[in-house]
């Protein structure tokens, strides 16, 4: 395959799309010329380098609400219930199973069942325990997957995957991916919020990081209380009309400095951006003000109830963002590993459960009530499950090897339950189900096939899914 | 449902802690290698260049240098002319800029505008090269390439404390333009080649930038992903190669076979981490050991004292702490500490955070006479903690540890838990006959195998190593690199725009000794450089994408020099060259797990961004939000990206309005007339713009600086605080001094500002 030194540009736009990623976008403007290559590298205007983008087939969802339970929630005591756990209690993994390598190395440890109740719920009959009793009310809603595994077998990797593809540092996450293969239906807000309940999720930034795509897909972290983005009020309390004079200057010089300089579209980009963060400014703040929401909608959230009132809170505004465009959203439970019960699972995840049933629960009931669920893609997980072998006695360690995740809406089949683990629970058997094949399948929904999804970067076509990945094709509507 | 062949794998791949494991693994295939046809091994960048004779041309005399004989045929051949040269301010500001990060000050443009000798342009340049500030510019591009970090990265991120040594080991060897030779042969081997040597130890540090996890628990998956960052980054970095790929199968575009990959894997293979090698001299070590010695033993005695007089406390104090605690712990506890099995002790010391009793619990507790002698002994063990002599400088890289490396396996698809045949050193395969093979030649302590490697590289008859150096230069000058993907001279990447300009290049490099700064000077002395960014119309139309040179590009301010440039232009940049990285103010709220201690005193956090502390797992907002690239693999290239983030930190950030106060507080100081606008406007342009500003800026400036007060009166009815200029003079009004601020915010926001023509 070679490629022409000299490119020329078909059209304005085409000039435009390459001009406007500068360095970065020679490169890709190399890569352009081949034919192939064409079709698959998005085309970014430079102007407005968030605004929508054709998706590559058929979306079924606008907008994905990820809710990552961070530090592992446990399948076998939420959606996996396994009766040989109960009768086995106390015993040994069968030999048969070989050496198991975990974090904790609890391999050789006895087998603990759960000491949660499983239900059938809803029409579909799915089950799931005593911990997510408002859960248990939308199964009619959720694709279950029990047969999910991964690569990593700690936590910074595994999140990292979750998020990227890789257990190793250094590749664009997921939603970076979206808001690059699509753009985003609002431009006055951004494209990929992330918000997180605790500390900081292990890895840091770089699970909502751009790596090499270009720095504007990045996630936007949304704070608490305060400004929701950094830098986003003019410091202690310019008032607007002020801030509007420095505007209005700072756009007039720059329209007379791009005057002769009308080729280089990255000069009006910048004008762009001071446009848009100027209307973030008004925009943004409202987008989460929870004060519009009646009390009724608060109380599904869990608003009202201290043990979960700060992730309802999250899950609401991220209804109100999904409702405004943004294209992805994405919401961390426990952030900072905080779901890793390697002892008194009860305890922990007692707490954690508490914490998340109601708002995902309401989430999916608001969704739905307002028209919104058929056109959003809410996925539910952590990086791992746990091993049903149990380490200090009353907890469990790491799981990568088999454990559940659930999406609803944006084109998912309601009550599916897809997938199995082995009788414990500690592997998936039957429709394995990994991480590539999770993001294949948001990306499908979303409408990017994930082989045509690319970035050129150092000499390879880079994909989301690496070079696996297959859509799961068994919950689709 | 799976096969069950592909399960035992899988399975297989589980019990070993595989990391990718794919179920549709096949058995290992035989050991066969591709054998490169000859279209392969000639790829244009794997035939070593032959000085070109440079080609004829018309216009003669727009020629400065052979570059532009090279740019100017091209031109020529598509009917097309160069644009005009660019004014001298313009000039002075680009060419300070690329060669120092920073730019020019209002007095550096007058001296430059002065001189009317005919050779003031190159005068300048070699004073910039010789300037300390150009290391500190072209320094920054090599730690891109280097994946420098100074931390782990990962979950925990451990600071790794004498990182920066190395970052300092670069900007000197800029700086005394070390020719590129030895500068490559000191970073891949530098402990073979000068085993005695600090500086040359330092310079390893290039391969100790790999990230590391520190909690990866899959046995000896942490050491073969050092290996595999090593084999990645060297040939990315020296030899344009993308080799990565051959990691798990053979290369689908380029002659790299997979056991390629894992013959240059063998290079590195008794190759490990240093991080405690001492900098000192011998007599300075010798006398530091016997100080921290003597030291440390009257500390272990006043330890020893206190344990004795806590030890009757200690249990009951714990007591409630040890409830909570599994039974192995508590047990663990009650075992006499000389009785204590190693596991105990183990277990222990994971408990130990939950087991301390804080000192003034501990105080309470205490009998008087107890607490007497207590706080005695702690006031006592604190002082002498508190007077320990500072360590001496310890220096971190790589070196072998044994001159008999273990055998290198090829792994099965990449995948670790599937070893496979065992690999000899080697080059790669596809430059078997044209360079002379790979040879051991052991020393006591060291494999030589890097040093066989670097001597390879840095062959003047190499195809790759001077082309690929000398693109990059290029690429920084000029926007984009003669090849433009430059760390890709393979099938896939670009071909050369300008294949005898190229070679030209490369083989001058080689004929100048390698030198840097001489490729600097030829480059930015030329006519090509030296062209209007604003072209022609007809370039335009013809040349849109500027590959044939036809105007100079403009240039986009890294995050890096838009913070230098802020603090140049308030006049609080610290100037002191190297030393350990400083930590700015962050914004509040942002959070980070391996540690942000802001540096104490102000002149340290107004240092150059060379010099803020790069952690791997948070990047500095501002950086971060203008593309500063990711520290986990090397970085050939940044994306240059215009997103409302930026808007937003320039605008409303402290950093920001911090300088526009002393900007403001500048203007005011150096101004004769405090209360003419157009005084203020004119100096605020000289201060930030190194120029003057034209009558329609004057009055737009003006016309700000009058309407502005009222907005802010407006706001101090509501009793907030103005901004106000640092300082601002006596008897100044501080609303005229507030609407001088917002006016000195909005220049530093400017394109202007951020784009250099």
């Amino acid at each position: 395959m070679r490629i022409p030194h000299v490119v020329f540009p078909t059209n304005r736009r085409d000039f435009l799309s390459k001009a406007g990623l500068g360095f970065g976008g020679l490169a890709l403007a190399a890569m352009l010329a081949d034919e192939q290559a064409r079709a698959e590298v998005p085309e970014i205007d430079p102007l407005h380098p968030l605004s929508t983008r054709e998706p590559h087939l058929p979306a079924k969802a606008k907008s994905c609400i990820f809710l990552f339970m961070e530090g592992g929630p446990s399948h076998i005591d939420l959606f996996d219930p396994k009766p040989a756990l109960d009768k086995h209690h106390g015993e040994s993994l069968p030999p048969s199973f070989g050496k198991i390598f975990t974090a904790m190395g609890v391999g050789g440890n006895t087998l603990m069942k759960s000491r949660r109740t499983f239900a059938q719920e809803g029409q579909s009959g799915m089950w799931v325990s005593d911990w997510y009793p408002h859960v248990a009310k939308v199964v009619d809603d959720l694709a279950l997957i029990r047969s999910c595994w991964a690569d990593g077998v700690n936590h910074v990797g595994s999140v990292c995957q979750m998020n990227t593809g890789s257990i190793l540092a250094g590749r664009p996450s997921l939603g970076s991916w979206v808001t690059y293969g699509l753009g985003t239906e609002n431009q006055d807000l951004p494209a990929f919020v992330v918000m997180n309940d605790a500390g900081e999720p292990v890895g840091g930034p770089r699970n909502w990081g751009n790596s090499w795509l270009p720095a504007t897909f990045q996630g936007t972290p949304f704070r608490k209380d305060g400004e929701p983005i950094l830098f986003l009020d003019p410091p202690r309390g310019v008032s607007d009309s002020q801030q509007r004079a420095k505007l209005s200057l700072i756009s007039e010089l720059d329209r007379r400095h791009a005057e002769p300089r009308a080729d280089d579209s990255r000069l009006a980009a910048r004008v762009a951006a001071y446009e848009l963060a100027y209307r973030m400014q008004a925009n943004a703040p409202e987008a989460i003000d929870l004060n519009q929401e009646t009390p009724e909608t608060k109380r599904l959230y869990g608003l009202d109830d201290p043990r979960c009132r700060d992730y309802a809170a999250m899950c609401l505004r991220a209804r109100r963002l999904v409702e405004r465009g943004v294209r992805f959203v994405q919401l961390y439970c426990g952030s900072g590993s905080q779901w890793d019960a390697h002892r008194d699972i009860e305890g922990n995840h007692g707490k954690l459960c508490a914490r998340s049933d109601k708002p995902v629960a309401g989430l999916i009931t608001d969704l739905k009530r307002r028209g919104l669920l058929d056109q959003t893609l809410v996925v539910w997980g952590g990086e791992f499950g746990r091993t049903p072998m149990n380490e200090k006695s009353d907890g469990r360690d790491h799981n990568p090897y088999g454990f559940s995740m659930f999406m609803a809406g944006g084109g998912i089949k309601g009550g599916v339950t897809h997938g199995t683990t082995d009788e414990f629970g500690l592997r998936a058997v039957e429709g394995r189900a990994h991480v590539h094949d999770i993001h294949a399948t948001i990306l499908n929904q979303l409408g990017l096939d994930h082989k045509r999804l690319i970035f050129p970067h150092d000499g390879r076509d880079e994909k989301l899914t690496v070079n696996g990945g297959r859509v799961i094709r068994e919950i689709l509507a | 449902m799976l096969r069950p062949r592909v399960l035992s794998a899988f399975a297989f791949a589980i019990v070993t802690g595989g990391m990718q494991a794919i179920p549709c693994m096949a058995a290992p295939p035989a050991s066969t290698e591709p054998i490169w046809t000859p279209q392969q091994r000639t790829h244009w960048a794997y035939v070593a260049p032959k000085h070109p004779a440079p080609p004829a041309v018309q216009n003669r005399a727009w020629i400065r240098n052979p570059i532009d004989v090279f740019i100017l045929n091209a031109v020529e051949t598509m009917n097309l002319a160069p644009a005009p040269e660019a004014d001298r301010p313009t000039l002075l500001r680009r060419l300070t800029y690329d060669l120092t990060g920073l730019p020019p000050t209002a007095e550096e443009v007058d001296a430059f505008l002065a001189d009317t000798r005919p050779d003031a342009y190159e005068r300048r340049v070699d004073s910039l090269l010789e300037s300390t500030r150009y290391g500190e510019r072209w320094g920054r591009i090599w730690l891109d390439l280097a994946r420098y970090a100074e931390s782990d990265g990962y979950k925990s991120d451990k600071t790794r404390p004498n990182a920066w040594r190395y970052r300092d080991w670069v900007i000197q060897a800029l700086n005394a333009d070390l020719p590129y030779d030895k500068f490559l042969t000191l970073q891949l081997a530098g402990d073979e080649v000068a085993p005695a040597g600090n500086d040359a130890f330092l310079a390893t540090g290039f391969n100790r930038n790999y990230p590391f996890e520190d909690n990866n628990m899959v046995p000896g998956l942490n050491h073969q992903l050092i290996l595999d960052d090593m084999t990645d980054t060297t040939t990315s970095v020296f030899l344009g190669m993308t080799v990565a790929c051959a990691r798990c199968h053979d290369h689908k575009y380029d002659p790299i076979s997979q056991k390629d990959y894992y013959r240059i894997q063998a290079l590195f293979a008794a190759t490990e981490p240093r991080d405690d090698a001492p900098l000192a001299s011998p007599f300075d070590q010798a006398v530091d050991a016997f100080i921290q010695g003597t030291h440390r033993e009257r500390i272990d005695k006043v330890q020893k004292a206190l344990s004795t007089v806590e030890k009757p406390y200690l249990a009951p104090l714990l007591k409630d702490k040890l409830a909570a605690l599994p039974r192995e712990v508590r047990e663990a506890f009650a075992v006499d500490p000389i009785e204590r099995s190693a596991a105990q002790e183990d277990l222990l010391k994971r408990y130990a955070k939950e087991m301390t009793v804080p000192p003034s619990a501990m105080e309470k507790a205490m009998k008087p006479v107890d607490r007497r002698l207590w706080a005695a002994l702690d006031r006592q063990r604190k002082t002498l903690t508190d007077s320990l002599p500072p360590g001496l400088p310890i220096g971190s890289g790589m070196a072998d540890v044994t001159s008999q490396p273990p055998p290198i396996p090829l792994r099965v698809k990449g995948n670790f838990a599937l070893p496979g045949e065992f690999v000899p050193p080697g080059f790669p395969s596809v430059f078997a006959g044209v360079l002379p093979p790979f040879e051991e030649h052991p020393t006591a302590n060291s494999s030589g195998r890097r040093k066989a490697l670097a001597a390879w590289l840095a062959r003047p008859d190499h195809p790759l190593t001077a082309r690929v150096m000398v693109n990059r230069l290029w690429q920084n000058h000029f926007g984009r690199g003669l090849v433009s993907t430059p760390s890709d001279f393979g099938k896939q990447g670009a071909e050369p725009s300008h294949p005898e300009l190229l070679d030209w290049l490369a083989t001058e490099f080689i004929a100048r000794n390698w030198s840097m700064k001489a490729m600097h000077r030829l480059m930015v002395t030329s006519a090509t450089y030296r062209q209007s960014s604003t072209p022609p119309q007809k370039s335009l139309q013809d040349d849109p994408e500027n590959t044939l040179y036809t105007r100079m590009f403009r240039r986009r301010l890294e995050g890096e020099a838009v913070r230098d440039s802020l603090l140049a232009v308030s006049g609080k940049l610290d100037n002191r060259l190297g030393g350990p990285s400083v930590f700015p103010d962050l914004p509040p709220g942002i959070e980070t797990r391996g540690g942000w201690t802001r540096s104490s005193s102000e002149s340290d956090r107004n240092r150059r961004s060379i010099y803020v502390f790069v952690r791997r797992n948070l990047k500095y907002p501002l950086f971060d939000a203008f593309d500063i690239p990711d520290t986990n693999t090397t970085c050939a290239e940044r994306n240059i990206s215009v997103n409302a983030p930026q808007a937003l930190m320039l605008l409303n950030s402290e950093l920001v309005l911090d300088q526009a106060r002393s900007l403001a507080g500048r203007v005011l100081k150096s101004s004769i007339d405090r209360n003419d606008p157009r005084t203020l406007v004119t100096l605020a342009y000289r201060l930030t713009f190194s120029r003057a500003p034209s009558p329609a800026e004057l009055d737009r400036g003006a016309r700000f600086l009058e309407e502005q007060p009222a907005l802010l009166n407006a706001r101090a009815e509501r009793s907030k605080k103005p901004d106000l200029p640092t300082p601002l003079p006596d008897g100044h009004s501080p609303t005229q001094g507030a609407a001088l601020v917002d006016y000195c915010h909005v220049l530093l926001n400017l394109n202007e500002f951020v784009f250099v023509d």
